[in-house]
């Protein structure tokens, strides 16, 4: 039941090698796809945990995953365990540097390595909330650019403006209460989106004229925002 | 919102009207005819390098280097030259007969006053930051700056037209299909330079007869809005036809809401974005002449930015 999780695994150096500025993003997504393309994830996920903690913990034997990643760099573990004491964040110490030991494979072993580390790492934590799909995140961001939502709110992923008068959006699915009174869900973000003064009255945020399935696309992508 | 340069094909290489077709064609025979230079270039460089021995004598000769060196520049830019001024004679302002539609455009930092005239030029109305014609007309804008110098510039409706203090410039420019073509200033006038575009709305006939006749001053009933406006300073600098706001040293409000952009050609026009424009112009626009206007609170700043976007 392991193999395939490993298959995809083994595949990600490439995609990974693909969006080096967004590591950590990178990371995320790459995790979900397994998740999704594996289904039972929590057995699954508690095996490679188990097996990962095992060889985290420093114990002799090595991890048969495969016959793929039973690595027992002393190095990398090291990196590793660091990475795995942070938390999911610290994307850009997983990634030996291509070349570092002169071997490709061992590049590929490492970003293998830190994708079983980023399940395990996965594990004590609740899951992330289950998000819209990515074409709903795409279409919400395309609206708040061209709404201009920009004006008043930081916005991640859109250069310009940034304006000061609302608070920035970064990070925001993370976000427990819209403008400090909300309950940050999808149908009451989707409606404050729209109609900020009937949703919070005295709130600054006018009305902005958009379509109710804009305000969902943008709350969508809002609630996709983690860092 | 704020370039005429982003989408594909480049606006330079997609001409809309007569008084860009030529600006285009140059445009291409000068890309096309500078990549064959670059590859002739290239090659007498390679024959240089790795040709053969009588090759390379022959192209270090006297003769190669009177024919290369010398003629070959002398016809093509000789060449060029008259090509293009007689492919752009077209273009200029010197040709018109009375039959075109008038405006002065004048540009100051970082926004545009446009003054439409008659056809003897006395002014008939005032707008800001937008330009509404009919289509299939030519259009002769009377170019001035303020300030310093700047540069008009609608790639896909003509050429480009240096704005300079003390000076009218005369272009002319044509939109041959109904839409809306971006500008930008092209001439480096300081901080928020990058940040002053514009925008040109063309109308089939009648539907620019309509938008003429809309052009109405504002009924003066704005209700809330209009009094926190009145009484914010605002009317310092902006001018409500129909109220008692009169400033002048900004842009003419009296159809801000009809505008397809806020903050001279860079923002969306909604109640958001003016909102946000009035509250923090300067984190928008940093340098702009509009200060930043933090002691509105929340239901006070909807009330001025709901009532400037009804001004249609």
């Amino acid at each position: 039941m392991l193999a395939p999780a490993i298959g995809i695994v083994g595949e990600l150096p490439v995609k990974i090698a693909g969006v080096e500025a967004g590591e950590t993003r990178a990371l995320r997504a790459v995790a979900f796809a397994v998740e999704a393309m594996t289904g039972e994830t929590g057995r699954r996920r508690a095996r490679v945990a188990a097996a990962e903690r095992e060889r985290l913990a420093g114990g002799p034997k090595a991890v048969d995953m495969g016959g793929r990643v039973a690595s027992r760099d002393g190095k990398e573990e090291e990196k590793g365990s660091g990475a795995h004491g942070a938390g999911t964040n610290a994307g850009a110490g997983w990634f030996p540097k291509r070349g570092a030991r002169g071997s490709r494979m061992i590049g590929k072993r490492g970003v293998a390595g830190s994708m079983l580390l980023l399940l395990a790492a996965c594990d004590p934590a609740p899951l992330a909330p289950p998000r819209a799909d990515a074409a709903a995140i795409a279409r919400g961001k395309a609206a708040a650019a061209r709404h201009g939502c920009g004006a008043c709110h930081d916005l991640p992923g859109i250069g310009w403006p940034k304006g000061t008068m609302g608070p920035p959006l970064h990070g925001f699915g993370r976000r427990g209460l819209i403008a400090g009174r909300l309950p940050n869900d999808l149908p009451r973000l989707a409606a404050f989106v729209r109609d900020a003064p009937s949703a919070v009255p005295g709130s600054a945020m006018p009305a902005v004229p958009m379509t109710r399935r804009e305000a969902r696309d943008i709350a969508s992508w809002l609630q996709s925002l983690r860092d | 919102m704020t370039s005429a340069g982003t989408g594909w094909p480049p606006a330079v290489f997609d001409a809309a009207g007569p008084y860009s077709e030529p600006v285009t064609t140059l445009a291409w025979v000068l890309l096309l005819g500078a990549g064959g230079v670059l590859a002739i270039v290239l090659a007498a460089l390679w024959a240089a390098l790795y040709g053969s021995a009588a090759l390379k004598a022959r192209l270090g000769g006297e003769r190669s280097i009177w024919i290369l060196g010398f003629g070959f520049p002398v016809i093509v830019l000789t060449g060029l030259l008259v090509w293009g001024l007689i492919l752009t004679g077209s273009l200029s302002a010197a040709r018109v007969d009375g039959s075109e539609m008038r405006v002065k455009i004048i540009g100051e930092m970082w926004w545009w006053r446009v003054h439409y005239q008659d056809a003897a030029g006395r002014e008939t109305m005032r707008d800001a930051n937008e330009l509404h014609i009919p289509v299939g007309t030519p259009v002769l804008l009377e170019l001035e700056a303020a300030d310093v110098i700047h540069s008009f510039w609608v790639p896909r409706l003509g050429g480009k037209m240096d704005m300079i203090p003390g000076r009218t410039n005369r272009l002319l420019i044509q939109a041959d299909k109904p839409g809306i073509y971006k500008g930008q200033c092209a001439e480096y006038c300081g901080g928020p330079h990058a940040l002053m575009g514009f925008v040109v709305v063309a109308h089939a006939a009648d539907d620019f007869a309509r938008w003429k006749a809309s052009r109405l001053p504002a009924s003066g009933a704005g209700g809330r809005g209009l009094d926190i406006f009145l009484s914010s300073g605002c009317a310092a600098c902006h001018t409500i036809r129909g109220t008692p706001a009169n400033g002048l040293a900004g842009p003419d409000l009296t159809h801000v809401g009809a505008r397809q952009t806020l903050g001279a050609g860079i923002l969306p026009n909604n109640p958001g974005t003016m909102a946000g424009w009035i509250a923090d112009a300067q984190a928008i626009k940093p340098g702009n002449r509009m200060p930043a206007y933090h002691q509105f609170g929340g239901d006070e700043l909807r009330a001025v930015s709901d009532y400037l976007v009804t001004l249609k």
